[in-house]
Formats: structure tokens, C-alpha cells, sequence
């Protein structure tokens, strides 16, 4: 285990590499020059220059390269340039809100559709599969942005059930009042998509011979679906939730936005209004390395769940 | 096959006329009327090209086609000690399901579920059928893998059933089947996924077997050559 | 033939086994929803092309009606319900007037009036409502969804195809010559997909601008990995088969192997992934018009209109956000029912 663990972890390095090296020709190569834009209005040659040189723009480009990974290795990526707040600050702070909310939307989100996809799988070929199927198509298909449009209308500002946005201070304030709104947006947009998904894992289990055997011994159809396929299909259920998990992180981009939570996406949002670099090219970065590490942890937990899987 | 002169009938099949309904709303004549006898504590064997209808009858036997498009006549009967199976409820076949008649298939592979143990899958039919409690049943499961010859029981009721070889899994599968001491196995081309030399020995074990519980045994084989030597192995 | 048919009295000439497409429409017409859903997609496209072309829809831009026109079948209700008031008159307070002496702006107002004439506005008025209402500059709904949906459309299926050649071509070449390549692509591939969807999204349109060819651009070099993947898996299983071997055997070179070969067989898997792409990437386009990075000032897409939306609700307008929503949703609803339909029609291993 420890040996496939640090192999995973070796290959990993030139990804990561890699995923510098495509900040670093995103953000300073195609990106331009910014000191025109931090210069401000009153632009003169030694302003600009003075920028430069503090941004280490003066340098060649390799050298460059090489500040920018050292700034990983050390995880110090220098100020905002809109706020000029060190940005490892700025990220941590973020973390949490956007963690309250999102973690907060999946775990209603799988208590809701698994139970719902293996009820529909159950009754699969008649006609209420194939209404279900169709609505959670329809549902799919309305743009996230009109139910987070219509449901802040209606719900916040006409009937004033939630609060229109906002963040508190406690964790409980934030789960009682703030979130109920923006997680039931994010529900309505991904309930069918899931519903769909799972709903394909719990029949294709539903066709193997071992429920057969199941039914020749005398089983009943409950019992049959809910010991011995349940437990087959949770394992492409925890595999798919687990390499969601990165995303978390993200925050939901526009949930955050619209209700003004105070998470990653929101930041990444305003960075990217503002061309704020350091931000961005953190925020990419520390996901990508999230991304991976969450890669392997889905592996790991994959070899414990499933019998048949042989780390190679 | 006919019925022995004084031996009794354990099942009779009559006339059995299966039709299932396709996509296209057309019905597909799968069994167009069969009947036979099997006399109790006998060996019978239906031998038949792959796709004669060979499965579907036995899955007919233990009502385990699927609902939604099978449909039987009702003129066919299916008389298990005197019962017709085709009258039964749910309930009722649930009952006689791996408790008076067992069946195993051809795929013991697939036939067993990946994620439990091969003791555990064998323990549950004698919780569900024979009211053991765990600790009891588990017990009788080590004893059943013993029976049907799998080295180390104890250790092997742990393994999953990918840790074992064809053979052995199809072994599992029998051990499962027998349990609850059923009147009547389907054996379901039993030998026709394993080894040449697998084969034999699981047919040998399947006629201890049926000497010893003194059950009745339906084979379904594709070689008429096979059933030969199997009543050689019978007589 | 026909002489082989005479001469041996009762031989009977089979129909040459359908093709793979041929059965898959055929499949297709049997899926009543899907077949529906593809009908429903072809208008889309139909008008699509008609605003691409301007044939349709070219004077979306013009400022015709009143601010906020109300559609007409909301109006024509009104006027037939609301009795006219009658006002009353208040005894107005005599009000401090200057004398043009005293008035700083005398002089200008003056010639200001004088002048009027030369200024005058010959445009026609402008309309009260419109068949749908109109926006905040008073543009026509109608016109704007139409031209919108066309935009919407251009930027999905471009977009779709660039990342598809992309993905294909990289799959392809990875999938066919392995080793050091397909390590080298790989690790390219595994770059792209360690960083969320949005944000890599995010950080191409940080640095691009807006623009519907910067758009279409940053979209597929950002969705070209779920091509690549399907592409490589299917090379590295196809390129063992006998007819390559056989193709080699004849002498073809590696490129006619790869994409005169191979390329046809997996033509099916393609279109699918293609279809999948181009939904995705419409739902993308509005979200990222949406947040201020699509599609220019100057234009127009689903996405941008709903960014007007939440300002227009607040006020009480809401036929904009009902002429988007049912468009949109409409489209995608066909588009994803079509998919389905499609993947069940093509895939050889389903009955």
C-alpha cells in the first residue's frame, strides 16, 4: 500500500509541474503586461518601471518561471493586486465559507437522490421511470441562472422567506439562515442530472446474474435490492463523490456570486474582473494540487470498498 | 424421459406454453408446449441446442422470468408434489425458492455477488430458510463448503469469489443450493464454463449429493453425449 | 445478379445487411421522444443559421419601442379592464418665476428654442408595446431571443467541433502510436483535467477578453479532454484489430491507417460526444456571458440577456426572462432528449 501510495505520489509531481507551467504561460505570457493596469491613471515611465521591477516583470521570462516556483514550493504568493492582502491569507479565509456551503449541498444532495434514483431504478422500463427521466431532463435543461434569477425574485425579495444574501458569523447562523436559499438553488440545478446517474449504476447491477441467484434462493425483491445491489452500486457512488470533492473547494462559482457568500469562487470571480493574477494563479494551483491529492484518496477508498480491486 | 413404474412424481410438467412480449409490441413463441415427469429421487436430463428453451423452462419452474413480459398459458401446469406453482402467490414461491427447489447456473462467476463473502452468501439462504441464527448458520456453512469438498472451509467461507477458481465458486454455488436440503436442483449447464477435468469432478459430486440428500436432480445439458455418461455414472 | 436470380429457380436475394447509421435511424424513428426531440433541434438549427446569415432577426439591435414596452397581450387586457380616472384638478401654487434679466440661462435657452427646428426628430415614435415587450433600450424581445438563440447555437456547435478535431487528433495519436507519445499526451491531458472545469474556463477568459471567437476558443481548448480520453481508449483497442493489420499488410501508411481506417468506426461514439459537447457548452456560454465574460457588448446571446434579467425583475419586468428561459430551456430539453436517443440508436451492443 505505502509503495503504490508514494508511486502515486511521485507521478504526480510532473502534473503539477505541468499545471505551473500553464499558469505561468496563461499569466504571463498571453496575459500581457499588467503594470499598465496596476499603474493606474497617473502612468509615468518610472511608475511603470517601479511596477515592474516589484513585480519582477524586468526579469527574463525563464527567471521568471523560477521565482513563480519557488512561490509554490514556499506557498507564498505574493499580495492582491486589488486588495494588497497577502493572498495565502486571503485564500484560507475563504476556504470555510465556501466548504459551509457546498459541503452542506452534498451531503442533502445524496441523502436525496440516491434513495429517489434507486427507487425509480426499481420500477425501471414503466412509465414512471420514463416520466422521471424526462422531468429530471427538463429540470436539467433550465439554465442554473434562471432558478437562481426566479428563486431569488420569489423567494428572497417577493416572499421573503430567506434573506437575498448575505453571510453570518457563526457556523449555525450560516447553516440556518444563509444557506437554505442558495442549497435549495443548487439542488433544483443538480438533483436530475444525479438522479440520472445514479439511477444507470443501480440498473446496471440490477442485470447481473448475482441477482439471479439472489431471487433463486428465495429472497425477496426488497431485500434483494436493498442488501445486495445497494451495496454493488455504492461503489461507483463513493468513487464519483469522492473525485467531486475537489470542487468543493471551488465553491459553487455562481451560488457564491448571487448570494454573496464569501467563498473561493466569489473571490475567483472578482479576481478574474479585476485581472487579479496572484489570486487567480493561487486559487489554480492549490486546486489542481487538491484536485490530485482527492484523485488518490478516491483510488484508496475504491481498493476498501470493493473486494475485487487490486492496486497496481 | 417417462415416469418409472411405482416410483412417485415429485414434478410434472404439462404442456407448458411460454410467450414473451417483445419491444415491438410482438410476441415471441419461446416454449411451445412441453411436458415431462420427474420422479422423486431420479436424475433427469434436458438436453437440448443453445437456444432450444432449455433455461427459460427451468427459469419457468422457479417463476423467476421476468414479470413484465413473460406470459405462461393458462392452460400449462407446473405440479410440484401435487401443487401447481403456477397458481402460487409471490409469498409462497418465495418460500419454495432455495428451501424445495435450488438451482445453480452455468456462470458461477457471476452468479455470486463480488462484494460478500462466499460463507456469508452460503449462511444467508440457512437464515432466511431454516431460521439459524449467525453464529449457528455460519457454522453450517463451514460444514456445507466441507461437504462439497472445498479445502480449508473455514479459511475458504472468508475468501470472495473472485479468491477462488471456477471450480471451486461453482462448488460454493452447490453448497448454497443444497443447504436447506431441497426436494429437486436444476443444474443449469453446470459444467459447461469450467476446465475438462473440473467437469467430471463436479458432476461426481452432484451425484453424491443426490444420493445422499435424496433429492431429485433436473439437468439441462447441451451434449447428448454427456447425459450418456452421465447415467453411466448413475447405474 | 439478376441473370444468377433467374437461373436458379427459388434462390431468393437477401438485402445487404443494413450499416451501422442505417439501423441506428431506423432505431431513431422508433424512439418517439427522440425522434420529436431531433425535429425540434433541426428548427433550432434552421433559425440558428437564419440569424447567422441575417436573414432573420438582423434588426435586433434597433431601439424601436418604448423602454420596457409590456408585450402586447398583456396590455391589450389592460386597456379593456382599467376605466380611465378622472383627474382632479388642484389649485396649483403660483410658482417664483424669474425674469429672463435675472435668468442665467436666458440667452442660451433662447437660441436653444430658436434652433429647435433645425433638430427635430423625424425618426417614427416609438412603439408602446411589442409582440414579446422590449428590454431596457427599448430592443424588441423577440428579435433579441432570436438572435440571441442563433448565438448561443454558433458559439456550442463551434466550439463543440474545434474541441472535437482537438481532442480526436490528440486521442488518435496517442491511442495509435503509444509509448513515449501517448506518455507525453497524457501527462498533457492530466494537466488540463486537475483543474475544475469553471476555473480553468476562468482563467483562459481572464487573459482572452470577450468576443464570441475568444469565447468559442477558450471553450474548446477547455472541453477537449473528455474527446481525448474516449478517442485514445478506442485507438488502443481498434489498432490491433485485422482490418488495421490488414491495412498494413497492403502497405497503408500510419495517417491512412488513423483516419481512413479506424476513424470511420468509431464515427458513431463522435457524434454522440459531439452532441454532449455542444449542450455543455451552450449551458457554458450563458453562464460565462452571464458573468461578463462572453460574448462582446456589441452582441447579443442567451447568456447576456439573462444578465439582464435580475435588475429587470426587481422592477417588475419579466417578459425577457420568460422569452430566455423558454428558448433556452426548450432547446437544451430537445438537445439532451436527442442525445439519449441517439446513444441508444448507435450502440451496436443494445439489441
Amino acid at each position: 500500500m505505502l509503495a503504490y501510495i508514494t508511486r502515486r505520489v511521485l507521478q504526480m509531481i510532473p502534473t503539477i509541474f505541468g499545471v505551473m507551467l500553464l499558469v505561468f504561460i496563461l499569466f504571463s505570457v498571453v496575459g500581457g503586461d499588467p503594470s499598465l493596469i496596476l499603474g493606474g491613471k497617473h502612468l509615468t515611465e518610472d511608475v511603470l518601471n517601479n511596477i515592474r521591477t516589484q513585480l519582477g516583470l524586468d526579469k527574463s521570462l525563464p527567471e521568471q518561471f523560477l521565482i513563480f516556483v519557488k512561490q509554490v514550493l514556499t506557498l507564498d504568493f505574493g499580495t492582491s493586486w486589488s486588495t494588497q492582502q497577502p493572498v495565502s491569507q486571503m485564500i484560507a479565509s475563504r476556504v470555510g465559507p465556501s466548504l459551509t456551503l457546498t459541503g452542506a449541498l452534498l451531503a442533502v444532495s445524496l441523502l436525496i437522490s440516491i434513495p429517489l434514483a434507486a427507487l425509480v431504478a426499481y420500477f425501471r422500463g414503466g412509465v414512471t421511470d420514463r416520466i422521471v427521466t424526462i422531468a429530471c431532463t427538463v429540470a436539467m435543461s433550465i439554465s442554473a441562472l434562471v432558478y437562481i434569477v426566479v428563486g431569488q425574485y420569489f423567494l428572497a425579495y417577493e416572499l421573503a422567506w430567506f434573506p437575498v444574501r448575505g453571510w453570518g458569523d457563526s457556523l449555525f447562523t450560516n447553516l440556518m439562515v444563509y444557506v437554505p436559499l442558495p442549497l435549495l438553488m443548487g439542488l433544483m440545478v443538480s438533483i436530475g442530472p444525479d438522479i440520472r446517474f445514479y439511477r444507470s449504476f443501480f440498473i446496471e447491477e440490477m442485470n447481473n446474474d448475482y441477482v439471479r441467484t439472489a431471487r433463486a434462493k428465495g429472497l425477496s425483491e426488497s431485500k434483494i435490492m436493498l442488501k445486495h445491489v445497494l451495496r454493488n452500486a455504492m461503489i461507483p457512488v463513493v468513487t464519483n463523490v469522492m473525485m467531486a470533492l475537489p470542487f468543493l473547494m471551488m465553491g459553487a462559482l455562481i451560488l457564491e456570486s448571487f448570494f454573496g457568500i464569501p467563498g473561493m469562487g466569489n473571490e475567483v470571480l472578482l479576481a478574474v474582473n479585476k485581472s487579479d493574477f496572484p489570486v487567480i494563479k493561487a486559487v489554480t494551483i492549490y486546486i489542481a494540487i487538491a484536485t490530485m491529492i482527492f484523485n488518490l484518496l478516491a483510488d484508496l477508498v475504491y481498493k476498501l470498498i470493493d473486494p475485487r480491486v487490486q492496486l497496481k | 424421459m417417462s415416469s418409472a413404474e411405482n416410483t412417485e412424481t415429485l414434478l410434472s410438467v404439462r404442456n407448458l406454453v411460454v410467450n414473451f412480449r417483445q419491444e415491438d409490441g410482438e410476441k415471441f413463441n419461446a416454449i411451445k408446449g412441453v411436458s415431462f415427469d420427474i420422479p422423486k429421487n431420479r436424475t433427469v436430463a434436458l438436453v437440448g441446442e443453445s437456444g432450444s428453451g432449455k433455461s427459460v423452462t427451468s427459469m419457468a419452474i422457479m417463476q423467476l422470468l421476468p414479470p413484465n413480459n413473460t406470459e405462461i398459458s393458462p392452460d400449462s401446469q407446473i405440479l410440484f408434489e401435487g401443487k401447481n406453482l403456477l397458481g402460487l402467490s409471490a409469498s409462497e414461491l418465495r418460500k419454495m425458492r432455495g428451501k424445495d427447489i435450488a438451482m445453480i447456473f452455468q456462470e458461477p462467476m457471476s452468479s455470486l455477488n463480488p462484494v460478500f463473502t462466499v460463507g456469508d452468501q452460503v449462511a444467508e439462504t440457512l437464515m432466511l430458510h431454516a431460521g439459524l441464527g449467525r453464529r449457528a448458520a455460519a457454522k453450517r456453512a463451514v460444514e456445507l463448503l466441507f461437504e462439497v469438498g472445498l479445502p480449508n472451509p473455514s479459511e475458504k467461507a472468508k475468501a470472495y469469489p473472485h479468491q477462488l477458481s471456477g471450480g471451486q465458486q461453482q462448488r460454493v454455488m452447490i453448497a448454497m443450493a443444497i443447504a436447506c436440503e431441497p426436494k429437486l436442483l436444476i443444474a443449469d449447464e453446470p459444467t459447461t464454463a469450467l476446465d475438462v477435468t473440473i467437469q467430471k469432478q463436479i458432476l461426481q459430486l452432484i451425484a453424491e449429493l443426490q444420493k445422499k440428500h435424496g433429492m431429485s436432480v433436473l439437468f439441462l445439458l447441451m451434449i447428448w453425449a454427456w447425459s450418456v455418461s452421465l447415467l453411466m455414472m448413475w447405474w | 445478379m439478376n441473370a444468377i436470380v433467374e437461373a436458379v429457380p427459388g434462390l431468393k436475394i437477401e438485402p445487404a445487411s443494413k450499416s451501422l447509421w442505417a439501423l441506428g435511424w431506423q432505431r431513431l424513428k422508433r424512439n418517439k421522444v427522440g425522434f420529436i426531440a431531433l425535429w425540434v433541434v433541426v428548427a433550432y438549427l434552421l433559425i440558428a443559421v437564419g440569424g447567422w446569415l441575417n436573414i432573420v432577426a438582423s434588426n435586433w439591435a434597433e431601439e424601436v419601442a418604448v423602454p420596457y414596452a409590456p408585450p402586447s397581450w398583456i396590455t391589450k387586457g389592460k386597456d379593456e379592464q382599467l376605466p380611465a380616472k378622472t383627474a382632479t384638478v388642484v389649485e396649483a401654487q403660483p410658482i417664483v418665476t424669474m425674469l429672463p434679466s435675472e435668468d442665467p440661462l436666458a440667452q442660451e435657452l433662447e437660441a436653444a428654442q430658436k434652433n429647435t427646428a433645425k433638430y427635430a426628430d423625424n425618426s417614427p415614435a416609438k412603439l408602446e408595446t411589442m409582440p414579446f415587450g422590449a428590454d431596457l433600450r427599448g430592443r424588441g424581445v423577440i428579435e433579441k431571443t432570436i438572435k440571441g438563440t442563433s448565438t448561443s447555437i454558433f458559439v456550442g456547435i463551434f466550439g463543440a467541433v474545434l474541441a472535437l478535431s482537438i481532442g480526436t487528433t490528440l486521442g488518435a495519436v496517442s491511442g495509435y502510436f503509444g509509448g513515449k507519445v501517448d506518455d507525453f499526451f497524457t501527462w498533457f491531458y492530466s494537466i488540463f483535467t486537475s483543474v475544475p472545469d469553471m476555473l480553468l474556463l476562468l482563467s483562459f477568459a481572464a487573459v482572452s477578453g470577450r468576443g464570441i471567437s475568444t469565447i468559442i476558443m477558450v471553450m474548446a481548448l477547455t472541453s477537449w479532454t473528455g474527446t481525448y480520453r474516449l478517442v485514445r481508449a478506442e485507438y488502443m483497442k481498434l489498432k490491433n484489430r485485422e482490418y488495421v493489420q490488414a491495412a498494413d499488410a497492403i502497405g497503408a501508411s500510419h495517417y491512412r491507417r488513423m483516419f481512413v481506417h479506424i476513424l470511420p468506426n468509431i464515427s458513431h461514439l463522435l457524434l454522440v460526444q459531439f452532441s454532449l459537447m455542444t449542450v455543455a457548452l451552450i449551458k457554458y456560454e450563458a453562464i460565462l456571458s452571464f458573468l461578463g465574460f462572453g460574448v462582446g457588448v456589441r452582441q447579443v446571446s442567451l447568456g447576456s440577456m439573462l444578465a439582464e434579467t435580475p435588475a429587470e425583475l426587481v422592477q417588475g419586468f419579466w417578459w425577457q426572462m420568460l422569452a430566455v428561459t423558454i428558448a433556452m430551456s426548450v432547446l437544451v430539453t430537445a438537445f439532451s432528449l436527442l442525445v439519449d436517443a441517439l446513444r441508444d440508436a448507435l450502440d451496436p451492443k443494445v439489441k
